[in-house]
């Protein structure tokens, strides 16, 4: 019986190390390879742990060719006003869904979430015809247009799900004091919605500040390209630095992980709760 | 009257996301079934009706077969792959065990990272020579399974799959996790007093229980993973010889590369009508379970 019972503990230590080493198995060589210097990194045999620990790699992202800090300007501005826009349209939107008596409610939340589901390679093509008539090729402004075809029905669903659970009843008191739908929204409901607000827009930075195919697809000028497409476009070119790849690599994951960590809970339960309430 | 201009002010609040849908969403559905009827390359000026001939054309070549072969191994063999690793680790990760807080965090790294980096880190983790795996496989003195990780046509796919299965089942033994701990704890109780032991437990019990999510997290991994093309760009481009060219990457690459809009469409709309049915059979799911019920 106490065999039997260390056994099983150790099977299960056992496959547990197993994921965690399978999860972790990428950043060790990403780690690895960023902080190894460039003829280490072509050594045979290959060694995890770096004998000489540089930080050249890091050095040369920040302040070499790569023009790192451009690229992650022109992410950031992208993904800012990705997320912004999409609250913007999004609060109303939902706030309207939960709270006026509308005819085709259920038709336009039913939209809402199958238009999540459109495939890109059915967007991509009319989006880039569209933008190349509009004259926004190039532009930031095509990708943050491009981008609200994910956001914001995820924002709309996401904060739907949290309006839907706010009391009525402090907001109906705040209107017969004289408050205004629109004051009403913004001074208590919002407020309360917090950690929806949060959630969503966190959710919307991560997704942005990863986006590749649209611009991909939009964007020609190594000037404006976002550090997706920045990253990418450095394989292959004169034999790949995979240091200084790595490198860059480790600081454009760095925010999405804090971020991703900083919702976690919020995720899973926001995701359980609006698609899979059970 | 002034209920009436009410109504419509209501309506007003939700006009910004209607006009996004329509312009963004509704109308680019309508134009590539258009120019799926048309002959429409970017570079000459003339667009000609062919009606569907494009479709004959597609549905009539060799390539087209191979394109929907491809998607759908890359699909369902990611989404299987995904359910079978996620289902013991969610059932390993809903025990209690000493510093669970620090392995949940690890096991959800994956799902946490951008897929660019996904993709890059996985390519230079299959290159020859210098690359991880290569080193892995030595040292455990596996090198005889060797190969050219992305350049051989027969193996590429399962190359590209595995990054995406990596990041994709994590996210599903979060959710099945969240959903294993809403299984009410008599049932277990009960399987007990029958004699139960934890495999069974496991097949009787969990299963039954989180099966609704089962169901809902496998669509999402369809459409997902269907429709996924950059893993695959950033890490071969489609090749080689075509064997990683699923019909999303055949689109982007007709269109992109070679300047055949119309093709490109047709290919589309097939995979839209595919979706289709998956993204309806979500709703309809969705909907049963009385999500949108109560609206």
């Amino acid at each position: 019986m106490r065999i039997r019972l260390v056994t099983k503990k150790t099977i299960f230590y056992i496959a547990l190390l197993f994921f965690a080493f399978s999860a972790l198995l990428p950043y060790i060589w990403i780690v690895s390879t960023a902080l190894k210097n460039f003829s280490e990194i072509f050594t045979i045999p290959v060694r995890l742990i770096p004998r000489h620990i540089s930080f050249e790699n890091f050095r040369a992202v920040i302040y070499g060719q790569m023009d790192f800090g451009q690229k992650f300007v022109n992410s950031l501005v992208v993904t800012l006003a990705t997320t912004l826009l999409s609250l913007v349209i999004s609060i109303p939107c939902a706030y309207a869904l939960t709270r006026f008596k509308m005819r085709g409610k259920r038709v336009l939340l039913q939209t809402i979430l199958v238009s999540q589901m459109i495939p890109i390679a059915v967007l991509l093509i009319p989006l880039y015809i569209l933008i190349v008539k509009l004259g926004l090729l190039n532009t930031f402004t095509s990708l943050v247009v491009a981008n609200l075809t994910f956001s914001v029905p995820f924002v709309v669903w996401v904060l739907y799900g949290f309006f839907i659970g706010l009391p009525i009843s402090i907001e109906e008191s705040a209107m017969i004091d004289g408050c205004s739908r629109f004051q009403t929204l913004v001074k208590i409901v919002l407020p309360s919605a917090a950690p929806g607000l949060a959630a969503s827009s966190a959710y919307t930075f991560i997704t942005a500040w990863q986006e590749y195919m649209f611009a991909l697809t939009f964007i020609d000028s190594q000037k404006k390209f976002t550090l997706p497409i920045a990253l990418t476009s450095y394989i292959g070119q004169y034999g790949t630095q995979w240091g200084n790849l790595m490198a860059a690599s480790l600081l454009v994951t760095l925010p999405v992980i804090v971020l991703f960590f900083g919702i976690q809970t919020l995720m899973i339960k926001g995701l359980t709760a609006g698609a899979v309430k059970g | 009257m002034a209920r009436k201009n009410e109504r419509i002010w209501n309506y007003a609040w939700t006009a910004p996301v209607l006009v996004m849908i329509v312009a963004l969403l509704a109308y680019p559905i309508f134009r590539t079934i258009q120019i799926s009827f048309y002959e429409y390359n970017l570079t000459e000026t003339t667009q000609t009706f062919i009606g569907l001939e494009g479709y004959w054309k597609a549905l009539s070549s060799d390539d087209f077969y191979s394109f929907l072969t491809i998607s759908f191994v890359w699909t369902f063999g990611t989404v299987i792959a995904c359910l079978v690793i996620a289902l013991p680790m969610a059932a390993i990760l809903n025990n209690e065990f000493r510093f669970k807080w620090i392995m949940r965090s690890i096991l959800m790294l994956p799902w946490a990272t951008p897929w660019v980096i996904i993709a890059l880190t996985w390519k230079w983790m299959f290159s020859s020579n210098f690359g991880m795996v290569d080193y892995l496989l030595r040292a455990v003195g596996l090198g005889v399974l060797i190969k050219n990780w992305l350049g051989d046509p027969d193996v590429a796919l399962f190359s590209v799959m595995a990054p995406t299965i990596w990041r994709g089942y994590t996210f599903g033994a979060f959710m099945y996790l969240a959903a294993m701990q809403t299984v009410p704890a008599h049932l277990y109780e009960a399987a007990e007093i029958d004699g139960a032991g934890p495999i069974k437990k496991f097949f009787h019990v969990t299963l039954p229980g989180i099966l609704p999510t089962i169901i809902v997290v496998n669509l999402l991994g369809v459409m997902w993973t269907l429709n996924a093309i950059q893993m695959i760009w950033i890490m071969t481009q489609g090749g080689p010889l075509n064997s990683t060219t699923t019909l999303p990457v055949a689109v982007y690459k007709t269109a992109f590369l070679f300047h055949r809009f119309g093709e490109a469409s047709v290919y589309g709309v097939f995979i839209g009508s595919m979706l289709f049915i998956f993204a309806l059979l979500y709703t309809q799911f969705i909907a049963k379970k009385g999500e949108l019920a109560e609206v």
